[in-house]
């Protein structure tokens, strides 16, 4: 009796021990994720985490809402109803702090996704496909570069004002946890164009676009870039660079605008966010802001003064739409082939924009000549006569470029940052209506508060950060 | 086959007996029910000789001429010992040993009982546990054991409850106790991913509980290791007895009532009064005024609170069964409860079966299998964050909205152009079409061998497997507000978390030289952890009557995951007494688990306690008013492991896609140093009886440190994220606690009084580099307790122009809230909590009233803030406390500013005005029982019938102007689910 006894308890014990002791049972690898050297280790996972890069700039905070929309609210374009779901005010109003949400969303979103560049930048990959690994690789670096474009013109001063001495945005190139200082604005431009040239040369030639970057869309984005820097040769190598970009895409002509609208990947697009049909984020879609209430939050509405520089006919009034006596965006309601409203890919550098600074830098450059038959040309497109120098002397180009440029990008969150880069400031004529919130009718040219603060919980943690003027510290 | 082999041992026995010069017989009887007890072992003292009874009871011993004491044991009955002198017929009538029942103290591991006890352990019984009707047992710990805070931070039935032991000892990771049910460490928590609230905990029928017991000193908690540090709830489910098979079947109903405490609202009337006056005092016109708010709103008006509350109802029925012999005992229970909240379109309900059995072998070696399988069904109030919330929609819809159209009599979907509810939403359309639902399939399998390889030498092994399968559904239907933008909604969520637990067992224990006793105890144990998951997400419903992700026109995510985890435990225990007078005891456990990095894998806990039984010193001896005096103390270590399973590796997410490619991107940041926060405490007990114990008292005072503690820290967002998990950081908590336990009248009429009374300061020691941590209107910082308000002082009304002031720094007051400077004003925690519990009983009826106490929080009432807007939620309803006494004209010191359309200078901004004391004492229940007396139940042939009625939550004494004072730990309530005040009547019958 004994015996069984002990046999039979030996057996159940050693049968327990056979099942649940592995190897070493407390070495667990997760099973949705993988260290970064593991994740990072061969082309499938660079083409992963490259896709996770792009992804970057379609969170909320960045491409994926808020950084156009809140560029756009700080313009003359739009104004935000009194009947609103209280989102973007802040900008709309000028009221940023360093408290604001939409502020340290960008700042967060933005430098999440250069971590996610940085990665592959820094990643050894063992492949025999090189022209595979360095496509990726190059792609990474246009992310990098464009990201630190858009924070340093959001965070920091425009170029011109300070000459690049002033304070811009930390410039980061490998994944670390620290406290880094502002980098000058013209370290970060020079740390901008060198991404943007190793960018080029890594990529193949025919790489396809446009909802990833490629050799050309390197080049045209390198055409904003020293359009916005604007010293030395700057506006001549924008002009050549968007003269050879341009002629590389097509247009999309006045009567198709609608359609082009309603859709992606165009083949005048040169670069494009897509958002495919399962990325809705409902009431966070980057539309919903704007649809009228029917459907959407309707918060931000067209300004009257944007409706009255088109001429009668002008085929971008069909992008704007009216319910009850107020006007409403058009452009981003969503592709009707999903029917998700307001889920649009973002259109983030498209072939107007090259006719613009080809015919902008030429302008500035006194280049009158070739300024006014680019702009004549662009203006075929949209169904208007061309421009004489009895219609419009040369002294006043500068001027129509600049006023078909807000036409061409209404709502597409260039408008503050061309005037502040010139130097100009804002004025808003639709003002004190009553249909608008309360909000400052005119922002000068010097105003510290064109530009957002420094997030408070980066102040917090990083001894080696400077607020900007006019911010609270 | 056993009434043979009883009747052979008789006859040994009375073989042997004649041997004896005289005998003695009796039978032996059960004092409750009056009938033979079968197998009762009778001893004659100071010798071998002994008989157990037969099947009706009786007996017949040998024993010597002059007589001697018989002794008379049997299990679960007090012993009883009775002198023979010249009698030959001696009849026992044994009753149920209460003393020992309740005595035993299970300390995790092992069991004591509370004479050897050197810890510091608080025991709640079963009879408290069963006859309250509610769905989760953490709800009837609320003020019966002193140290344990247990609060509802909502009302929805089968929600999640809030147990802190002895303070929040913790900043990021988990704070609740660890669960151990019969021995084995269980899943807890809320794992549901899509409902509001749900605890797996409520999956356990209380009714299946026969004690729990909470430990919270180190000499309990270190033997749990890195798990131990926020204390550790044993539960211990019924077993059966020997002796005849018992059955009982029970019915509960019950009506419950919503409380919203002094949240009155206004009626349609005062709201448009109300409203006319916000848009006078804003300078409109007549005209425009009859224009918004014309009379002929009062057509067609709602109460909506009224339409969002109902009467619950409860009701609980169970069948149980137990039983058994010397060789197999038995427990069965089936139950089957349903709640349906307070709440319109809330409702949990629960089917739980369970069998405990135990059976030897032979003499050495027995087994014993616990099978428990229990079903949840829970309906959840859809949360404020959606429209169709009927909470946030009851407060907020204006009255002057009428809920259906007049002319068809249809609901409003809230969707028409003119619907005056600024939710957009008729929640009353809405709650019914967009249900978020939660099941719970829970099973939990105990398999314990167990060889006895000496008399005092026990090994066992226990296999347990807990397997807990969630699914979850939310929809939304096309034609509400939640579910136009998409066209409707479908979330699907399916997950399933296993626990396995391997535990091998060596315990024993020797006496020396009869004064030396020694108790030890060896254990390895293994536990392994998984969860799975998969959910999908459709939109695009052609109609709201397609429930299937099937009918959605576009599927949105699928997503899944699988993580896991593990834990290598080594412990020892080793206990000392000498002479019943001094105790001793060490414990030592080596933990490892797979969560902590690589770096930092295994750590060791320990812990010493002793105790002193002064009682026993002769000095005390014939003192009537010191009848037990004990001193105890204990110190050692123990650990908090609740973080996330892998959180100490640098990692790569692949839950992205790019333009539907596959994508990856960094999910968290390495710290292969990570490791457990680490708790010291120390404990020093007394625990002091009087008048023969009918006073007994127990006092503990303790100091625990947390240290280690693991810290989000917020990191530099240009490394690509805004925190970093870090060890570091030290938080204290430190306090007393005193239970009261006494017989004021004892004999027919008895008297019982428990009351216990705790005391926990908590205070943050340390934080990184000593940097604040904000967390909304609260603030962490070193010096202060963990949950301290930091708010702008509301300074009044000014009676000049009716505007809002605030405090500034300098002590001025102002109308400009950017200038009203934020400052420490206060501690959500309570300075003082507790309960106190009478009982009265008389022949076989019995009172007991039982009363909860909070004192000294300071809690925020976020849902005032909203409503009590001063003009600018115009448009909404309103408190009907703001239609008077707001200011009217130059002079008025009043505490309400003048109501203005938009507002009046930001007065409803975050501010003193809208924190109030928490306090409160509450009637928390009431039952009053009657058992039917044992004359008329043997006239229809039942062992007994038992009816009772109760009450919960009956009274409340507040000053709070919310719902309901007791909230979850934020100590801040906006809109949650309140807590009902329930009727309950309920009959046991016994077979």
């Amino acid at each position: 009796m004994k015996l069984f006894n002990i046999k039979l308890f030996a057996l159940i014990v050693g049968t327990v021990f056979l099942l649940s002791c592995e190897e070493d049972p407390l070495e667990l690898q997760p099973a949705q994720s993988l260290s970064t050297e593991e994740a990072i280790s061969d082309l499938e996972g660079l083409q992963a985490a490259l896709n996770g890069a792009y992804d970057g700039l379609q969170l909320l905070s960045y491409y994926g809402r808020n950084f156009p929309v809140m560029w756009e609210a700080h313009g003359d374009n739009v104004y935000i109803s009194t009947r609103n779901s209280n989102r973007f005010l802040n900008n709309y109003q000028y009221q940023n702090n360093s408290f604001s949400g939409d502020v340290s969303g960008l700042w967060a979103d933005g430098y999440s996704t250069i971590l996610r560049a940085n990665n592959i930048i820094n990643a050894e990959i063992e492949s025999t496909d090189q022209a595979a690994v360095n496509q990726a690789v190059g792609e990474a670096y246009a992310i990098r570069a464009l990201v630190h474009f858009d924070l340093v013109r959001s965070y920091a001063l425009p170029y011109s004002e300070g000459g690049g001495s002033q304070p811009g945005v930390p410039y980061i190139t490998e994944a670390f946890i620290g406290e880094p200082a502002r980098d000058a604005v013209s370290v970060v431009y020079e740390n901008i164009i060198a991404d943007l040239t190793q960018a080029k040369s890594l990529m193949t030639d025919g790489s396809v676009g446009p909802v990833r970057f490629t050799g050309s869309a390197v080049d045209a984005l390198l055409a904003r870039v020293y359009l916005y820097r604007a010293t030395g040769d700057d506006l001549a190598t924008a002009y050549s660079l968007a003269n050879s970009v341009r002629a590389q895409y097509g247009m999309a002509a006045g009567a198709d605008l609608v359609d082009f609208w309603d859709s992606s990947e165009n083949d005048s697009e040169i670069f494009t966010l897509k958002f495919v049909g399962n990325e809705s984020r409902g009431a966070n879609n980057f539309g919903y802001i704007y649809i009228d209430q029917s459907i959407g939050y309707g918060d931000i509405r067209v300004s009257s003064d944007i409706i009255n520089l088109y001429e009668a006919g002008d085929p971008r009034l069909d992008l704007i739409y009216e319910v009850g006596g107020e006007f409403y965006v058009g452009k981003f309601l969503g592709e009707s082939a999903s029917g998700i409203p307001g889920l649009v890919s973002p259109k983030i550098i498209r072939n107007s924009e090259m006719y613009m600074i080809a015919a902008e830098a030429a302008a500035r450059r006194d280049d009158f000549a070739n300024a006014r038959t680019i702009l004549n040309e662009f203006r075929a497109f949209r169904g208007l006569a061309a421009l004489t120098t009895t219609d419009v002397p040369n002294n006043g180009l500068l001027d129509e470029i600049m006023e078909e440029r807000r036409r061409e990008f209404a709502f597409e969150g260039h408008r503050s940052f061309d005037l502040f880069r010139l130097g100009r400031g804002l004025t808003r004529n639709q003002c004190g209506t009553g249909l608008e919130i309360t909000a400052p009718c005119s922002i000068s040219s010097g105003s510290p508060l064109r530009i957002f603060p420094i997030p408070q919980n980066e102040l917090d943690v990083n001894e080696n950060m400077v607020q900007n003027a006019g911010y609270a510290e | 086959m056993k009434k043979i082999l009883l009747t052979c041992f008789m006859l040994v026995f009375v073989l042997h007996a004649w041997a004896q010069d005289r005998t003695v017989s009796g039978t032996v009887l059960d004092a409750e029910t009056g009938e033979g007890l079968p197998g009762v072992n009778v001893l004659l003292k100071g010798t071998g000789t002994g008989i157990t009874t037969d099947l009706d009871g009786n007996y017949k011993i040998s024993v010597p001429s002059d007589g001697g004491t018989l002794v008379f044991t049997f299990i679960g009955m007090a012993k009883q010992e009775v002198k023979i002198g010249a009698r030959s017929v001696i009849d026992v009538r044994m009753d149920p040993d209460i003393a020992q029942l309740s005595e035993v103290v299970v300390t995790g591991y092992s069991a004591t009982s509370q004479k050897k006890l050197v810890s510091s352990v608080s025991t709640v019984n079963g009879d408290k546990i069963n006859e309250v009707p509610m769905p989760d047992i953490n709800q009837i710990i609320q003020g019966r054991a002193p140290g344990v805070y247990s609060t509802a931070p909502s009302g929805q039935p089968g929600a999640a409850q809030t147990i802190r032991i002895r303070g929040n000892g913790s900043i990021t990771a988990g704070r609740g106790p660890l669960y151990v049910i019969d021995g084995v460490i269980m899943a807890s928590g809320d794992f549901s991913t899509t409902a509001q609230t749900n605890d797996v905990m409520s999956n356990i029928n209380p009714n299946d509980i026969e004690s729990m017991s909470i430990l919270k000193d180190a000499a309990a908690t270190s033997l749990y290791g890195s798990r131990g540090a926020n204390g550790v709830v044993l539960i211990n489910t019924k077993q059966g007895k020997v002796g005849k098979s018992k059955i009982t079947v029970s019915a509960q109903y019950g009506v419950s009532q919503p409380q919203i405490g002094n949240f009155d609202m206004m009626s349609a009337q005062q709201n448009l009064e109300y409203e006319r006056q916000i848009l006078r005092n804003s300078g409109f016109s007549d005209a425009v005024i009859d224009a918004n708010r014309g009379p002929e709103l009062l057509d067609n008006t709602t109460d909506w609170v009224d339409a969002a509350f109902r009467t619950g109802e409860t009701s609980n029925y169970e069948i149980q069964a137990s039983g058994g012999t010397e060789d197999t005992r038995f427990f069965i229970s089936g139950s089957a409860f349903n709640q349906a909240g307070t709440l319109i379109e809330s409702n949990f309900s629960r089917y739980s079966l369970r069998s405990n059995l135990d059976h030897k072998l032979n003499d050495k070696l027995d087994v014993q299998l616990n099978l428990n399988v229990s079903y949840t069904n829970q309906l959840n109030a859809v949360a404020g964050n959606r429209f169709a919330s009927p909470l946030l929609g009851a407060f907020s819809t204006t009255p002057l909205q009428g809920a259906r159209d007049p002319e068809t009599g249809e609901l409003f979907t809230g969707l028409e152009p003119g619907w005056l509810g600024f939710t957009g939403d008729n929640f009353l359309y809405s709650a019914p079409l967009n249900p978020v639902v939660n099941n719970n399939l829970r099973g939990i399998t105990k398999f314990a061998l167990n060889y006895n390889i000496l008399d005092n030498l026990r090994l066992s092994q226990v296999l347990n497997a807990d397997l807990v399968n969630i699914r979850e559904g939310a929809f939304q239907d096309p034609t509400t507000n939640d579910g136009v933008a998409n066209s409707g909604e479908i979330t699907e969520d399916f997950n399933q978390n296993l626990l396995l637990t391997s535990q091998t067992k060596l315990s024993g224990d020797w006496t020396i030289a009869g004064k030396h006793n020694i108790g030890g105890l060896a254990v390895f144990e293994y536990q392994k952890g998984e969860r799975e998951s998969f959910n999908a997400y459709g939109i695009g419903l052609a109609s709201g009557k397609l429930k299937t992700l099937n009918s959605t026109a576009t599927p949105q995510g699928v997503g899944g995951f699988y993580t896991e985890y593990s834990f290598l435990s080594y412990i020892g225990q080793l206990n000392y007494d000498y002479d019943n007078k001094y105790f001793f005891t060490a414990s030592i456990r080596r933990d490892g688990s797979s969560r902590f990095g690589a770096d930092n894998r295994y750590a060791n806990f320990w812990s010493v306690g002793g105790s002193y039984r002064i009682i026993e010193e002769d000095f005390l001896d014939g003192l009537s008013f010191i009848s037990d005096l004990k001193l105890r103390g204990s110190y050692g270590t123990s650990g908090n492991a609740d973080i996330d399973n892998f959180g100490s590796l640098g990692l790569y997410g692949f839950g992205v896609a790019y333009n539907a490619l596959p994508g990856s991107s960094p999910s968290q940041i390495a710290n292969p140093e990570l490791t457990w926060e680490e708790s010291v405490s120390a404990n020093i007990g007394l625990d002091y009886g009087m008048f023969n114990d009918r006073v007994m008292v127990l006092f503990d005072v303790y100091d625990k440190r947390s240290q280690n503690l693991l810290l989000d820290v917020p990191i530099s967002r240009t490394s690509g994220f805004s925190s970093a998990l870090r060890n570091v950081g030290e938080v204290q908590n430190r306090g007393f606690e005193i239970a009261i336990n006494t017989i004021n009248v004892e004999g027919e009429f008895t008297w019982t009084t428990n009351f216990n009374i705790s005391r926990n300061e908590n205070k943050v020691l340390a934080l990184n580099d000593g940097e604040d941590i904000l967390n909304g209107n609260q603030i962490i910082r070193e010096g202060l307790p963990v949950r301290s308000w930091n708010l702008p002082r509301w300074a009044g009304v000014n009676p000049a122009n009716g505007a809002p002031l605030w405090l500034t720094e300098d002590g001025g007051v102002t109308s400009n809230y950017a200038l009203a400077n934020r400052t420490i004003v206060g501690d959500a925690q309570p300075t003082f909590f507790g309960g106190i519990d009478n009982t009265f009983s008389y022949k076989g009826i019995t009172l007991s009233a039982f009363f909860n106490f909070v004192a000294g929080n300071d809690v925020y009432n976020s849902s005032r803030r909203f409503i009590e807007s001063d003009g600018q939620r115009y448009g909404w309803n309103h408190l009907a406390s703001v239609g008077s006494g707001y200011w009217e004209q130059p002079g008025d010191v009043v505490d309400l500013p003048q109501p203005i359309l938009g507002g009046n200078l930001n007065s409803n901004a975050n501010s003193t005005r809208f924190l109030e004391n928490g306090s409160f004492l509450r009637l928390r229940n009431v039952t009053l029982s009657y058992n039917l007396p044992k004359r008329w139940m043997e006239t229809i042939g039942l062992q007994g019938i038992r009816v009772y009625g109760q009450g919960q939550n009956l009274l409340t004494f507040t000053d709070y102007s919310g719902f309901d004072p007791e909230m979850g730990e934020s100590g801040d309530e906006f809109f949650r689910y309140p807590v009902g005040r329930v009727v309950t009547g309920g009959i046991e019958i016994n077979f």
